[in-house]
């Protein structure tokens, strides 16, 4: 009789080999916005594209939260997600989803210089409905990673791991506005991750008669010109251009999946430096 | 057998232990979860099963293939043959990477003077939404970092971004920031897309709106 003993690097050698399907979801129409379908891999997979970043003081409004000296920073995803399309969007277990903040470093200043200072790492566990997990992992430094002669890849770097002895807070089963306790780090971070409208607005067709090299590969709007056939944009309402209508919002009624996270300024500025710069990747 | 389950998720291991030996091959179906141990023969073959809701990010690298900092900055400024390039890359080297092409836009396609190109280039890298949290909540919203650095700027959600992005290259909104030649070939057809939001916002967390139905979604398109 002997044991079978299977290591954690074995395991994760035969995780590689398995393949995970991630629920695409085909679409019907194609967009782009600020940052919609803005390349060809986005566009083809709508769980790495990120189509917006917010940034903002939290507001009090009729919540019992005191909104003083807390931030909102929002990430929104997968958009355009028809109302039809939006039941069964999930977002990627297999993706990272990542916010980061550029403070200036310890003692820094407001001269930032466009390097993480600090990372919050967004995952999802599973798919299925009454087993979904989100996990948020910081605000902390972003983690070390060596290179294979054991070197220390420069911190700014564009691979990564997900950070141990972290900041943790996970909300289980399907996820709404919830919110959790981070111990120990000066405050309750809040956190929503799901289905949204899409916050963004604009005229995307005129845009790509103005300029047709922003166009995606596909859907209508890939079938306007190639060359520019518009030097202006539309007028909001009649009298307007009699062959192409008004000015139309292509994003109405459309959806994403978005994460919110509410959470006190000082952890994403705790020095002296209160100008902070965000900006938001995802990573396979 | 002993597995470490991935954190929270739900790791569900089937092991199909195979005993080799026998003559009439018998399969044990064995589920594996945090702290199982199994025992089997020197002979046994075995098969490991995962399903697909196991997860070990725990143990990856992962490659950043997606960015976004400034709503529009690659969207508008950068030729779509540069968007991959800058979706791997650092806000750290945009200045390096990116800052040309950002003037050759607001020259060339826009008409813009070299000096308010460069000024205006010089602003939006590094490429990341700044917010200035000291300052108060009524001066947030999209640019403000760029027209004072008495603003919080940042981004709102009801920010009309578009505009904002339109008047910062084809508009003169960055006159009042005595940024050079802001008001020289100006293209007033351009400074916005007549699109107002239509999304009704929350003043409560999580603040964006709720998704859209159906019905609602019919109705407008």
């Amino acid at each position: 009789m002997s044991e079978a003993r299977i290591t954690r690097g074995r395991l994760a050698a035969l995780a590689g080999a398995v393949v995970v399907t991630a629920g695409a979801v085909a679409l019907s129409t194609s967009l782009r916005a600020s940052d919609h379908q803005q390349t060809v891999l986005t566009e083809l997979n709508p769980r790495m594209d990120i189509t917006d970043m917010f940034m903002f003081p939290a507001m009090a409004g009729t919540d019992s939260v005191v909104a003083r000296d807390r931030v909102v920073l929002v990430m929104v995803t997968s958009s355009p997600l028809t109302p039809a399309q939006t039941g069964a969007a999930r977002f990627d277990p297999n993706l990272l989803y990542q916010f980061k903040i550029d403070n200036g470093g310890p003692g820094g200043t407001a001269n930032l210089d466009g390097v993480e200072d600090l990372v919050i790492q967004v995952t999802f566990d599973s798919t299925t409905n009454n087993q979904r997990v989100v996990n948020v992992r910081g605000p902390v430094a972003p983690p070390a990673l060596m290179a294979a002669d054991g070197s220390p890849l420069p911190r700014n770097g564009t691979a990564t791991v997900l950070v141990r002895n972290a900041p943790q807070a996970s909300i289980v089963g399907q996820p709404t506005g919830t919110n959790v306790t981070v111990p120990g780090a000066g405050g309750d971070i809040r956190i929503f991750a799901g289905a949204t409208d899409d916050p963004f607005f604009v005229d995307l067709e005129q845009f790509f008669r103005i300029i047709p090299d922003r166009k995606p590969e596909s859907g209508p709007l890939a079938a306007l010109p190639e060359t520019p056939t518009a030097t202006a944009f539309r007028g909001p309402a009649p009298p307007f251009d009699v062959t192409r209508g008004a000015a139309r919002n292509f994003l109405a009624g459309i959806n994403a999946l978005s994460i919110v996270i509410e959470l006190p300024e000082l952890l994403i500025a705790p020095g002296a430096n209160k100008t902070v710069g965000m900006w938001g990747t995802i990573s396979r | 057998m002993f597995i470490t389950r991935s954190t929270a998720s739900v790791a569900v291991l089937l092991a199909a232990l195979v005993a080799g030996t026998s003559a009439c091959e018998t399969e044990r179906i064995v589920r594996v979860t945090e702290t199982d141990t199994v025992t089997i023969r020197r002979t046994d073959t075995l098969r490991v099963v995962v399903r697909d809701t196991v997860r070990f990010n725990e143990f990856r690298i992962f490659n950043q293939v997606e960015r976004l900092g400034a709503p529009l900055f690659a969207e508008v400024l950068l030729e779509k043959r540069e968007h991959d390039f800058h979706d791997v890359g650092t806000p750290n080297t945009d200045s390096v990477n990116f800052k040309d092409q950002v003037v050759k836009f607001i020259t060339r396609t826009a008409g813009r003077t070299p000096a308010y190109a460069d000024a205006v280039a010089n602003a939006l890298v590094p490429d990341m939404i700044v917010a200035n949290l000291n300052r108060p909540a009524s001066t947030a919203g999209y640019a403000g970092q760029i027209l004072s650095a008495n603003n919080y700027g940042g981004r709102r959600l009801q920010d009309d971004a578009v505009d904002i992005s339109l008047m910062v290259v084809f508009g003169n909104i960055l006159a009042a920031a005595g940024v050079p030649d802001a008001n020289a070939n100006v293209s007033p057809g351009l400074v916005t897309d007549n699109v107002p939001s239509d999304s009704p916002f929350l003043n409560v967390f999580p603040y964006l709106a709720p998704a859209n139905a159906a019905a609602s979604f019919a109705g407008r398109r």
